[in-house]
């Protein structure tokens, strides 16, 4: 929690609002127990307070001491209230049960107070009636939706979003999201375009529709909203993106060493772990994280190089304090560079492993649809050499993903082999993700992604690594289908169309989910209405003002997308500025393990090949 | 020169530099009514009036019934409603701040009723205490009442919505106190409820915590009122004195004899400036310099105190005695030269076509903003509604000659909508006397509660408009009191009746009226009104505890707020099997479906599986097994690394166990045939654990349960177990290249090079050499071992590669050499350069090369 804040004021919309609402909302949750308390939070809570409050913050609201949630019973406290900031979920209030009911048992009386965040639930009301500790606790919320990750990132923290809506079934992220919208609305103003594509995108447009009408007159205004566009990207329609291996800066410390809550850890085994803040305040950062990693050892030599001759230049008498102020300025960003060259030294090693590069080139060439024999055989190698597991299953839904399915006659035997090789646990995994619909078998039929790649120009041959003029730079010549989707949105309806506009609305048919296109208007009693945007002349002829453009992608984001739209943003017949706004900030690995079961995560925890008494 | 018909100034009185002025606000519509024989309770802000036969006086009783009626009226006298008390005897009434009058027994027992007599369900007690010891003082105020009992102790109930007596500090008192009066929370320092004392001649100040002397040696005390503002408290003293401190008793402010022998009957503020006291037929207003002025009265008078006079009811007329605002005697005093004076002659002369207007109106020119403003004030503080509008003209008027933006607008729109307001009010069929600075204390908003309180929606709902203020408040109370009073009607026609009338407002909370209604039993009637709900949140659990599960349910998914969905699942299924209706509800709808499947999952695993055998959901089943399998698997693994020391024996019939769910899991899943490999898999991990479980035995350490096919033939290998390697092996039939695979990630973790060259080296190797020199290569091997296994590559010029890649460069050189690579060659050369002496040989070998090729 140490970490500098990321500069939430800089973006085309100010987000600073939302982390000082939420400061102040968390301010009066501690103030709301008196005295003196122990916070206790649970995992995935704790990693984003760092990007609201930090901890002297916590210490003057009277927090004695910070816990992880866990089931133990409470000992050696030496104060009497006991706050929990916990996700409304049911293993939350589970965990919370137990540890009460066995603080009780050891006959400490303790004063608890729990906040839910977003809000509290009926289902954790239930637990907490079952398990006979509802009179015991004083139930509120903690009422914090969209969390700024940095000036133009804002996420939900919902890691499970995807899984929910593809296997469970479980609707609540969509309201969660809506209600977040709504609250940016509140905030920024009633946004008056909403465009989007496929079932999920759909529901939340649909929800955000009955929130406003519910709200009546109440609801947030419209015109003069400071956002224009909402633009809402559908995780099931791209799911094949976060599958693929990011190939920016920012996306490879992300697939290599793993971004946590805006964190990375660096440091060699052994030494201790250094931890640095990876955001928009840092200005070397800023300039390097969405470029393709070819081009960022020459940008960092460059950088150096500059200091030198400068630092060569301001020898000699002749240099002018003010310019001698400069160069120490300048000097200041010394360590991030050195930080930086670590950084993309790690990167390095990383990737320069044979495993990895016959992982990207497997990835390539099922994106291009050759040999695709050769491929299986090369993924059943990697399972060979034990790759991680999460490498594997990426690779293999790429392959059902590109090609329609998994070969019949690869089917069976990849799917062995994961099991005899990772263990057979995993069965649940291989199912889960077939219901999922992210692994299936080969069927007759033709699959769409070869139709969706070709209208969509999602490969591209011959990408420029230091001066890119399309998107696809960020995964090495494969555009991610979802930036194309937004930048099809923003052409679209704009009067620009052309005939390739055209073959990619007959590719958009091809994916499952309605395409729409509205407006958020108010009828003549100022209510709250929708408005199909086809219905309305005159939008074609829009002035050439910049837009602001909220892009909302349900079911998470990877960096490397993120940086392509940050890319988008400097090409001048785009003429936008992006806010991004997603569930979570994920990639490949990190989507496909919130497909595991807990009983298969608590079985993989053991499986370290252990040492053996010989 | 104001017309002598719009003039006020007949009915002023002028006390010291001040006017007062006595108006009558109604003659009482009530015909007889004797104030002597009756307690009178006047509600403020021009409330209602309610009166008892005062059973302390005596009354000549003449048939009819002997118990007391209780009669209220509106400020006009016109009679609201009548009651009989058939309680016990009364020690005080008064009306609360919402309007609802309070009763108090002397036993202690607080009944409330609206002011249609209606009781309401909120009647308290004052506790076993007060009962006991008898009250001998009781005062009400807005929001409650204190309690002084004949034991000299002080009990309290402050705030009505939840009514809990408390004891207030002990005053230890020796002898009864000669009057007290009660500081409001919002008046005092504490924020708390303070009690006065007169005890002797001293004062005592008595809250929750403390009983404190306030005022030493103020003077036998009769009574005692505290300012409507709470700054001032004015007293009677027993010689016959009136005196005004401020309120804490540190400063006394004025003093007055009245020279009578009697004290008055009654005594109140008037505004916060002048005290009036009463006797018989006698009232004495005496202002803060002393001054006074004494009328007569005709009969009994009540006083009712306002923030800005008195309230003056008797058995024929309602009166206000107020101070003339500044503004009224700007415009009205004779011989006044004040700008709004002229402004008002120069408007009145304008209206008889007089030129001299013009000329009066110049005389002010340079005044006419203040002018305006004394116009316009004077006007909001007028209650002749024809005086009103001719100063708002005269105000207009002069605007119209006023430098732009030098009078607002704004506050002309303000004045007339609330005189607008005022006088609506003031006709005798509302009677509610307000002025406008009691309008301003009492605040639009309650106004507006008050209104609905006493069944004036309409009126409320103009004002509410006009003001723009929300009119939901409104609406939903008529709804609700139009329900209650068509408990005749069909539910049909009382829905039409009240969607008729709200059909045109937006955003009306239906599921508040739907809620009244099925408090009062109209259970169909809530269910038909709740169509009209647009909020899901609101609608869900009403239809819920109406019993419209299915609605409800389907309500809750439409909103899309998958928490309502929960509510509703919950409340239909209770816990215990869910009976065969809520399975067939759940099942029609997929969303229920599945989010009652994940909370069972999570929750319930017992039930789930239930439900699944109900859906002859075999899949779901062997899902079920194979988790339950996985968690006691997970427990013996746990239990191992704990180290605790579990017989083998336990470990074996522990395991037995995982086993059999296992088989059991693959029977489900063999009832499908999408769902064969799940089978196999766990038919065949049911064979790994049994495996597992002997190789333990045999190898006496628990090594080997949890791990995977594969990591189970590693570790029989690192125990130097060959043949149980190649049992497992073939038990689970790993492909000959698996298992080479295996074999040599296996050794190359244990660094052991020479076993892998000795695998290398073998007859039925199938892996290529490539896979050893990079297994050898990742685990750290050194040089010279993994030379021994490039010298087995086939390819030369990958050998050379390789070679030159460990640093070998010489042996690089001559196996490119071989295979005439120069292109390999120059790079070796590249490599090492040319200086050393492993360049030079290189060079040699180069130069040998190209003497052959040539």
């Amino acid at each position: 929690m140490s970490t500098p804040f990321p500069n939430l004021t800089s973006g085309s919309v100010p987000l600073s609002r939302i982390r000082e609402d939420a400061r102040k909302s968390l301010v009066e949750a501690l103030d709301s127990v008196r005295g003196k308390k122990v916070l206790i939070l649970d995992r995935k809570v704790s990693g984003f307070l760092g990007l609201i409050a930090e901890v002297p913050l916590l210490k003057e609201h009277g927090v004695d001491r910070l816990l992880y949630l866990s089931e133990e019973p409470l000992q050696g406290i030496e104060v009497r209230s006991v706050v929990y900031l916990v996700r409304s979920r049911i293993e939350n209030a589970q965990l919370i049960a137990q540890q009460i009911l066995r603080t009780n048992k050891l006959g400490t009386k303790l004063e608890y107070s729990v906040f839910f965040m977003p809000r509290r639930t009926m289902v954790c009301e239930k637990v907490f009636q079952e398990e006979g500790i509802f009179a015991d606790v004083t139930l509120a919320e903690y009422p914090l939706d969209f969390i700024p990750f940095d000036s133009d990132i804002l996420s939900l923290e919902l890691d499970t979003a995807y899984k929910e809506l593809v296997l469970d079934g479980d609707t609540s992220s969509l309201y969660y999201t809506a209600r977040g919208l709504m609250q940016l609305q509140g905030l920024y103003g009633t946004i008056g375009q909403v465009k989007g594509k496929g079932p999920h995108a759909l529901a939340v447009k649909n929800l955000l529709t009955l929130m406003r009408k519910e709200m009546g007159t109440k609801a947030p205004r419209t015109g003069g909203g400071q956002i224009d566009t909402l633009v809402l990207v559908d995780r099931t329609v791209d799911p094949l993106t976060p599958l693929c291996t990011q190939l920016t800066y920012e996306g490879l410390v992300d697939e290599t060493l793993h971004i946590k809550n805006g964190v990375v850890q660096l440091g060699a085994e052994g030494q201790k772990q250094q931890k640095f803040a990876l955001n928009s305040a840092d200005k070397v950062y800023q300039e390097l994280r969405d470029l393709s990693f070819a081009a960022v050892g020459p940008k960092l030599s460059e950088r150096a190089k500059t200091l030198q001759t400068d630092y060569k230049g301001s020898k000699g008498p002749e240099r002018s304090l003010a310019e001698l102020k400069d160069f120490a300025a300048q000097l200041k960003s010394l360590p991030n560079i050195t930080r930086h060259i670590n950084l993309a030294e790690a990167i390095n090693r990383a990737i320069s492993r044979q495993n990895f590069r016959d992982r990207v080139t497997v990835e390539q060439s099922l994106l291009d649809g050759h040999s695709i024999d050769g491929c299986c055989e090369t993924i059943e190698t990697l399972m060979y050499q034990n790759e991680d597991l999460m490498t594997v299953l990426r690779l293999l839904c790429i392959l059902s993903h590109t090609q329609g399915g998994v070969p019949r006659k690869h089917w069976d035997v990849l799917r062995r082999e994961v099991l005899h090789t990772y263990g057979h646990e995993h069965v649940l995994t291989l199912a889960a993700l077939q219901d999922a619909g992210l692994l299936k078998l080969q069927q007759g039929g033709r699959p769409t992604f070869p139709v969706v790649k070709k209208a969509f120009r999602l490969l591209l041959d011959n990408v420029n690594d230091t001066d890119p003029t399309d998107i696809a730079y960020t995964y090495a010549g494969y555009a991610p289908l979802s930036i194309r989707l937004v930048e099809h949105a923003l052409r679209s309806g704009s009067g620009e169309g052309s005939n390739k506009d055209s073959a990619m609305d007959e590719a958009l048919k091809a994916i499952p989910g309605a395409t729409f296109d509205v407006l958020q208007t108010v009828d003549e009693h100022g209510l709250p209405v929708e408005q199909a945007a086809s219905a309305v002349r005159g939008l074609g002829a829009r002035d050439k003002k910049r837009r602001v453009v909220l892009v909302m992608f349900i079911g998470g984001v990877t960096f490397a997308e993120i940086g392509a739209l940050r890319f988008l943003s400097t090409r001048p017949e785009v003429r936008s500025d992006f806010i991004v706004a997603t569930t979570k900030l994920n990639n490949g690995t990190s989507m496909l393990e919130t497909f595991l079961e807990d009983v298969v995560t608590e079985a993989m925890l053991s499986k370290q090949p252990g040492s053996v008494l010989t | 020169m104001v017309e002598g018909n719009l003039s006020p100034v007949g009915g002023w009185d002028a006390c010291g530099n001040r006017f007062y002025s006595k108006s009558e606000l109604y003659q009482m519509a009530w015909t007889d009514v004797d104030l002597d024989s009756l307690r009178v309770a006047c509600a403020r802000y021009g409330g209602p009036i309610a009166t008892i036969r005062d059973d302390r006086k005596m009354v000549l009783v003449s048939g009819g019934i002997t118990q007391p009626l209780v009669k209220i009226y509106n400020s006009a006298g016109t009679q609201l409603a009548v009651f009989i008390w058939d309680k016990g005897r009364i020690e005080a009434l008064g009306w609360t701040s919402a309007e609802d009058l309070m009763i108090v027994e002397q036993t202690g027992e607080v009944h409330m009723y609206s002011m249609f007599g209606v009781q309401l369900q909120r009647n308290f007690s004052m506790g076993s205490e007060v009962q006991r010891e008898g009250i001998l003082q009781c005062q009400l105020h807005g929001t409650g009442l204190v309690v002084l009992t004949k034991g000299l102790q002080l009990w309290a109930v402050s705030g009505l919505e939840d009514p809990r007596p408390h004891k207030l500090a002990s005053p230890r008192l020796k002898e009864a106190p000669s009057c007290m009066a009660i500081m409001q929370p919002h008046h005092t320092l504490s924020g708390c409820l303070e009690v006065l004392l007169a005890v002797g001649t001293n004062i005592m100040t008595v809250d929750v915590d403390s009983a404190e002397q306030s005022g030493t040696g103020v003077g036998s005390i009769q009574q005692l009122c505290i300012a409507p503002n709470g700054q001032f408290v004015a007293a009677y003293t027993a010689d016959g004195r009136l005196k005004v401190w401020t309120s804490d008793f540190t400063k006394a402010l004025s003093e007055f004899a009245t020279q009578s022998e009697k004290p008055p009957e009654q005594l109140e503020w008037c505004g916060t400036d002048s005290v009036v006291m009463c006797w018989q037929d006698i009232l004495l207003m005496v202002g803060p310099y002393g001054d006074w002025i004494k009328h007569d009265l005709e009969g009994k008078t009540v006083l009712v105190s306002e923030c800005d006079g008195v309230r003056l009811v008797s058995a024929e007329k309602h009166e206000l005695l107020s101070r003339v605002p500044d503004s009224l005697v700007d415009v009205f005093k004779i011989g006044s030269t004040a700008p709004g004076a002229l402004l008002f002659d120069a408007r009145q002369l304008f209206e008889q076509q007089n030129a001299r207007a013009d000329e009066a109106l110049r005389s002010i020119v340079g005044q006419l903003p203040q002018a305006v403003a004394t116009c316009v004030d004077a006007a909001g503080a007028e209650m002749d509604s024809i005086r009103q509008a001719a100063l708002m003209k005269a105000g207009c008027y002069g605007r119209a000659f006023c430098p732009v933006g030098s009078y607002p607008r704004k506050r002309i729109l303000q004045i007339c909508q609330s005189l607008r307001i005022l006088n609506a009010l003031r006709g005798s069929d509302v009677g509610m006397p307000l002025t406008l600075p009691q309008l301003e204390a009492l605040t639009p908003s309650v106004l507006v509660s008050r209104l609905i309180n006493g069944r004036r929606h309409l009126l409320a709902l103009r004002i509410a408009e006009m003001l723009n203020m929300d009119t939901d408040k409104v609406l939903v109370h008529w709804a609700c009191q139009k329900i209650s009073a068509s408990l005749q009607q069909g539910d049909e026609e009382v829905q039409e009746v009240v969607r008729g009338k709200l059909q045109r407002y937006r955003g009306i909370r239906y599921s508040l009226i739907a809620s009244h209604a099925e408090s009062v039993g109209r259970k169909r009637l809530a269910t038909l009104l709740l169509e009209y709900e647009t909020c899901a949140a609101d609608q869900v659990p009403l239809l819920l505890s109406l019993g419209e599960m299915e609605g409800a349910l389907t309500k809750a998914i439409d909103s899309g707020d998958t928490d309502l969905v929960y509510l509703a699942i919950f409340r239909m299924y209770r816990k215990g099997m869910p009976s065969k209706s809520f399975l067939e509800t759940i099942n029609a709808k997929p969303l229920a479906k599945r989010l009652f499947i994940s909370y069972c999952h999570r929750r319930e695993p017992e039930l789930l599986e239930q439900l699944y055998l109900g859906m002859a959901s075999w899949q779901g089943v062997g899902h079920m097994r194979l988790c339950a399998a996985l968690r006691k698997a997970n427990r013996i693994r746990k239990a191992a690394e704990a180290g605790s020391s579990s017989s083998q024996a336990g470990l074996i019939s522990d395991n037995t166990e995982v086993v059999q769910l296992l088989v059991r899991a693959s029977e489900q899943y063999s009832q499908t045939k999408e769902h064969v490999f799940q089978s196999k898999a766990c038919a065949e991990f049911a064979k790994l654990r049994t495996v597992q479980a002997e190789l333990e035995q045999e190898a006496g350490q628990s090594c080997f349960l949890g791990c995977s096919v594969i990591q189970t033939v590693q570790q029989c290998l690192r125990l130097g177990n060959a043949r149980a390697a190649e049992r497992v092996r073939h038990t689970f039939k790993l492909s000959d290249k698996r298992f080479g695979w295996v074999k040599v990630q296996t050794l190359a973790t244990l660094k052991d090079w020479e076993a892998l060259e000795a695998l290398c080296k073998e007859k039925k190797n199938v892996l290529p050499i490539p896979v050893y020199i990079a297994a050898a290569k990742a685990n750290g091997a050194p040089p010279q071992a993994c030379a021994k296994l490039v010298a087995r590559l086939p390819d030369a010029s990958r050998k050379a590669e390789e070679y030159a890649a460990l640093g070998m460069f010489q042996e690089a050189a001559e196996t490119a050499a071989t295979v005439k690579d120069s292109a390999m060659l120059s790079k070796i050369q590249g490599m090492v350069g040319t200086a050393s002496p492993l360049g030079a040989t290189v060079a040699q070998i180069r130069d040998r090369l190209t003497a052959v090729t040539r």
